[in-house]
């Protein structure tokens, strides 16, 4: 039976375990993958010495689960005020645990935690690093946005642009993180199904990038809606899932770009038919930036599902191991999601 | 051939002289600054990196591969990894190094001075281990394609003899499949163009190339294979 806890609860472990699964198969080709682990990467797993993650727990999460999980506990700590403020308290707290921070944060959101914190970086530097701003990072953490704003896709687009703006300041990163929270705002509601939540997303993508250019910074990159576009065709494509899996990662990359990284989340959930764990499982065996893709598949395609699709043990591992309440999360951003509703009336 | 491969070098300059003044910037950004398409020399706006310097001016892309040419012209026309080596050395030494060099040639020019300063990029690349180069290493690695063709223009139009020489020349500064691709797909291309002006033809020998190029890198030892999409397409069912 639907309910809006469910779905968002299924959101949140599906987010999770995509990144925890990815922490182990994470800067690693397909073939790497499989080389080491002996067979594709279904469960959690203990993380290679040569990871990012190495030295985690099985079910231990990175970056991607943790700033999120930070980000929709200050949210509701306000009140379920989205708002600039808001999340760089969430960003500066969440970069003072070590185990999340000073291991996982990639080089857009460290810079961002550097100007935070009052640091003037040198021209130089920022010179040569605004073509490589339009990252993954912001999209990682932007499925509770989505969840704050079930069944209103234009106001998580519009939201999660605030958000992103704190960290990734340009229109191609802001494309992306409001595909991704505009499809989480669509799936968990009770009619959505495969279709309405790519839809959902390339209405995102064109409302992120429509917001970005007015209040972001133009940046030279490739288009996040049409990148979505190829990697939707290859996912409801011909083919096994194994082959759209090499071709998404061989023809839409799943690197750090946000052009990449989004697009193929959206790939994998396509190729999936909507499977949170199938959709988790080509995106942590796809290789390279693993956890990010995973987080974001994993995101959409549980708040389509709900909790019930994951293997029982998912849940209380990751919570145990991260000292996570994941449940009472859910929870907590249901109520507030409900409050935010009856605000806007 | 003469005026081919001056055309080659020629047109190798140009797109490097005119993007220097584009480098890094939107259409959107180009536009608004130059008030339309840049189809000429231009003097580089103040935020690009080849800002202070004249319309016309080459930056690392046309400066590397010339070296490159002189020192191949030095040694008879031999072309080995080591001869690339030293020409890069001797680039890492010019006026060029500083303001232009890219992530991985950077390191590879610190690498063979054994400098130990480094910025904030090449202490990425030097922090760990291999796959943690590989993640951030990927995303610009296109330095080893922009020095590709002097190994086309020393191959007298041949297409196998070009891809040979490209991978040798790719090794003295890169060490995965994917850089290996790109600079024979280039060389590859070029090799074809000294005899032919089919655009058929030349696209047809710059795949060849491609896949030639990351078969032979697969097989080479001591390469280093990072997660990346293909240059030349999309799974290859092996």
């Amino acid at each position: 039976m639907y309910t809006l806890y469910d779905r968002i609860l299924g959101c949140l472990i599906g987010a999770a375990a995509g990144d925890a699964m990815g922490a182990a198969t994470e800067a690693r080709t397909t073939e790497q993958i499989l080389e080491y682990f002996g067979h594709k990467v279904t469960d959690f797993e203990v993380t290679p010495l040569d990871t990012f993650a190495h030295g985690n727990q099985k079910g231990q999460v990175t970056d991607d689960f943790s700033s999120a999980y930070f980000i929709a506990r200050s949210i509701i700590d306000h009140g379920g005020e989205i708002s600039s403020d808001v999340v760089r308290e969430a960003i500066i707290d969440w970069s003072g645990h070590p185990v999340f921070f000073d291991r996982f944060a990639g080089p857009t959101t460290r810079m961002a935690v550097r100007r935070f914190k009052g640091e003037i970086l040198p021209e130089s530097e920022s010179l040569q690093l605004l073509p490589r701003q339009a990252t993954n990072g912001a999209a990682m953490k932007i499925s509770p946005i989505g969840l704050f704003n079930p069944g209103v896709p234009l106001q998580a687009a519009v939201d999660s642009a605030v958000v992103t703006m704190v960290t990734h300041d340009n229109y191609i990163a802001v494309s992306g993180g409001a595909a991704v929270a505009a499809a989480v705002a669509e799936a968990v509601t009770e009619g959505a199904d495969l279709y309405s939540v790519i839809q959902a997303g390339l209405y995102g993508a064109a409302e992120g990038e429509r917001i970005g250019r007015e209040q972001g910074r133009d940046v030279a990159g490739p288009s996040v809606i049409r990148r979505m576009e190829m990697a939707v065709d290859i996912g409801l494509g011909r083919g096994s899932m194994e082959y759209k899996m090499r071709e998404i990662a061989g023809r839409i990359g799943m690197g750090l770009h946000v052009a990449e990284a989004v697009p193929s989340a959206f790939g994998f959930l396509a190729a999936s038919g909507g499977d949170a764990m199938e959709a988790i499982i080509a995106a942590v065996n796809a290789g390279y930036d693993t956890d990010t893709v995973g987080t974001m598949a994993g995101a959409m395609a549980g708040a389509l599902c709900g909790a019930s699709v994951f293997p029982e043990h998912f849940l209380p591992v990751m919570d145990e191991i991260n000292g996570f309440d994941i449940a009472g999360l859910a929870g907590d951003i249901e109520r507030t999601a409900i409050l935010r509703r009856g605000n806007a009336k | 051939m003469i005026s081919k491969i001056t055309g080659c070098i020629l047109g190798a300059a140009a797109g490097d002289a005119m993007g220097a003044a584009t480098e890094g910037k939107s259409t959107q950004q180009i536009i608004s600054m130059f008030g339309g398409p840049v189809d000429d020399f231009r003097d580089p706006p103040r935020d690009v990196p080849a800002r202070g310097r004249k319309a016309g001016q080459v930056t690392d892309a046309f400066s590397i591969p010339y070296m490159l040419t002189e020192e191949i012209i030095q040694n008879g026309g031999r072309i080995t990894t080591e001869i690339a080596a030293k020409a890069l050395l001797k680039w890492g030494d010019s006026e060029y190094f500083e303001p232009f060099a890219g992530m991985t040639t950077r390191k590879a020019v610190i690498r063979m001075n054994e400098n130990k300063h480094l910025n904030t990029w090449d202490q990425i690349g030097h922090l760990g281990n291999k796959l943690f180069k590989g993640h951030y290493y990927a995303l610009s690695s296109n330095g080893a394609a922009v020095k590709a063709y002097p190994a086309a223009l020393f191959s007298s139009g041949d297409i196998d003899t070009a891809i040979d020489n490209a991978v040798r020349i790719t090794l003295s500064s890169h060490d995965d499949p994917y850089s290996v691709s790109g600079a024979c797909a280039v060389a590859a291309a070029v090799a074809a163009a000294m005899k032919t002006s089919s655009v058929y033809e030349i696209v047809s020998a710059a795949m060849y190339g491609a896949e030639k190029g990351e078969e032979t890198a697969r097989a080479t030892e001591g390469i280093c294979v990072y997660p990346g999409p293909s240059v030349v397409k999309g799974w290859i069912w092996r």
